[in-house]
Parts: C-alpha cells; structure tokens; sequence
C-alpha cells in the first residue's frame, strides 16, 4: 500500500499542479490531480491563499488558481525544508 | 545563598567561550529555521525557530552574567548566587532561567507538534510555580528541563525508527547529550563536585556540534539538489 502523504507533500503537489497549467488553473482540475476529497481541497487551497502562495482569480461565475512568486519559491526550496522539517522531527502529521 | 552551579577555577574564562559557543550555535540554528519558515509558513517550525531563539537568548545573558557578575567564594571554585543579584536588583540571572525554561518548554511544544497554547500556557505556569516555590531551585530547574529533554530525545528517536533519516538520529543523540548534560547540571549546584560542571558543559558542547553538523548536511544538500 503507498504512504500517505504529509502536508507539505500536498501542498507541493497543488502547486506543481498549478504551475504545470502554466499558472492558472480551475478547482475542479486541482481536485482532479491532487487527489484529495473536496472538502479537504478547500481548506488547503483557503491556507495557501492565506500564505500567499497563490492567488484566486474571480472573474464572471469561474474560479480560477495563480500560483505566486511566492508559491514558486516553496517549489524551489521543498528538498530544503522538506530535508529540514525531517531532520528536526517537525514532519507534519500524514494527511 | 541559593546556587545556580559551581565551577572551579581555571574553567572561568573557558566557561565564557563555551557560553558564546552555544549562544552562536543556537542563535545559528534559530536564523535558519526562521529563514525556512518564511519559505514554508508551517507553524512548527516557527515555534522550533522561537524555541531556539529563547535558548541564544538564555546563552547570551549567561555569558555576560559570567563576564560581569561572578564573584569568588573560594580561592578554587566561582559560584553563580542568583539571590545576591536580585537582591541588587538584578534581574539578569531571572531572565537566563526564564529563557533557558522558556526554550525548553518551545522546543517540546514544537517537536510533538502540540496545536493548543493552553498546554503551552498550562506548562509554564507549572515549571515557573514548580521553580518558585522549590528550596532546590538549581536542582527543580534542571530536572524539569531534563524531563522535556527526555520526551523530545524518544520524540527524535521514534521519528528516526520511522523515516530512517541519518540527520534525525544525529539530531536525537544530540538532544540525548543536552539531556545527560541538563543531568550532571542538577547535581552540579550543591557542591558534590565542581568537575562536573566541566564534564557538563563539554556534553553539551558535543550536543550542539552535532545539531550543527545535521543543519549543515540541511543546507549542503539543499544546495546540490537544487543545482541538479
């Protein structure tokens, strides 16, 4: 059976998803590549809107995702704290 | 007199090094986990950041205690009285034991990923009124902190059975080090032997070297995995 995946998995996993729609993108193809329940798809898309790491665009009834230079620099950096938050026993809990 | 701990002599201006050691080390690891949280934004690491934070600050004020405020007792061992300073209204010596258990308390809060800050709150509460109304203030300081170090050293010890991260198992001998060492130090206040402060304080030395050298192997690996 595969490992669930931690937090900052999920998280890296949205915003690779984002950033391979050439940084925009719908919910419905988030919840579609993240493998996550809908609901669960919200709170984390609600907490990287709250950290900045992308930005939701509203425009006539659709929805849709950018992911920021902030978000860019997450994708960049993950070996580095994924390595740390290992090494330092922070791993959040699976998801 | 209440003391804090005795050291002989000629460990004096050793023991000053040792403090700005551990003040560089710990203010080292506190500046880079902050610097990863800015990147992550995950709550644990800014507490571990804190955590780290408050121990620097414990280790600065430590080491400008010793330079400035030790006084002799005998012609062979210099003895730290926390009574004597506040009486002169000094509160430096307060402010080192409140950081130093503040530390501790952030570490453990960090590591087991507690999410309630009226556990937080409650901890502190506990350890400052447990120290307050101890007769053996040293000796009630250092075996709670050796208490928290006990439950992070199984933490880190567990999380390396897990994950089998080589950086976590040095990270968990060291936090087994500081516990030994937080050991020795309780004894160290009551005059049963002078030399263990030395044998303390060269544990602890150890410790941080090794938490270091894990943040080190962080950094070293994040940059060639970047550059692939």
């Amino acid at each position: 059976m595969e490992r669930k995946r931690n937090r900052l998995e999920v998280i890296r996993d949205i915003l690779t998803t984002i950033r391979n729609k050439n940084g925009r993108i719908k919910p419905t193809h988030i919840l579609y590549k993240s493998n996550l329940s809908h609901i669960m798809m919200q709170d984390y898309l609600k907490e990287l809107i709250q950290k900045q790491f992308i930005k939701e665009i509203k425009k006539d009834n659709s929805r849709t995702y950018t992911i920021t230079d902030k978000g860019l620099k997450y994708l960049s950096e993950y070996d580095t704290i994924s390595s740390f938050m290992e090494s330092f026993g922070l791993e959040s809990k699976e998801e | 007199m209440a003391v804090l701990y005795i050291l002989p002599q000629w460990f004096f201006k050793l023991n000053i090094i040792f403090e700005i050691i551990f003040f560089l080390c710990t203010a080292i690891i506190a500046i880079y986990s902050f610097k990863i949280y800015k990147l992550s934004e995950q709550k644990q690491i800014r507490n571990f950041a804190f955590a780290f934070s408050f121990l620097s600050l414990s280790y600065f004020i430590l080491s400008l205690l010793n330079s400035s405020f030790l006084s002799i007792m005998t012609g062979e061992l210099r003895v730290l009285d926390f009574y004597k300073f506040i009486d002169i209204k000094n509160i430096g010596v307060s402010l080192y034991i409140g950081f130093f258990i503040l530390g501790f308390i952030s570490l453990l809060y960090a590591t087991l990923k507690l999410k309630s800050i009226r556990i937080y709150i409650a901890l502190l509460v506990i350890t400052a009124l447990a120290i307050r109304f101890s007769c053996f203030k040293s000796l009630t300081i250092y075996l709670i902190t050796s208490l928290f170090l006990i439950l992070i050293t199984f933490h880190y010890f567990r999380e390396y059975i897990r994950f089998k991260n080589e950086n976590t198992l040095l990270v968990g001998i060291a936090m087994l080090f500081l516990l030994i060492s937080n050991v020795l130090m309780s004894f160290v206040g009551n005059y049963i032997q002078p030399n263990l402060y030395v044998i303390s304080r060269l544990i602890e030395l150890l410790a941080y070297a090794l938490i270091i050298t894990s943040l080190y192997k962080i950094v070293k690996n994040g940059k060639k995995k970047k550059q692939a």
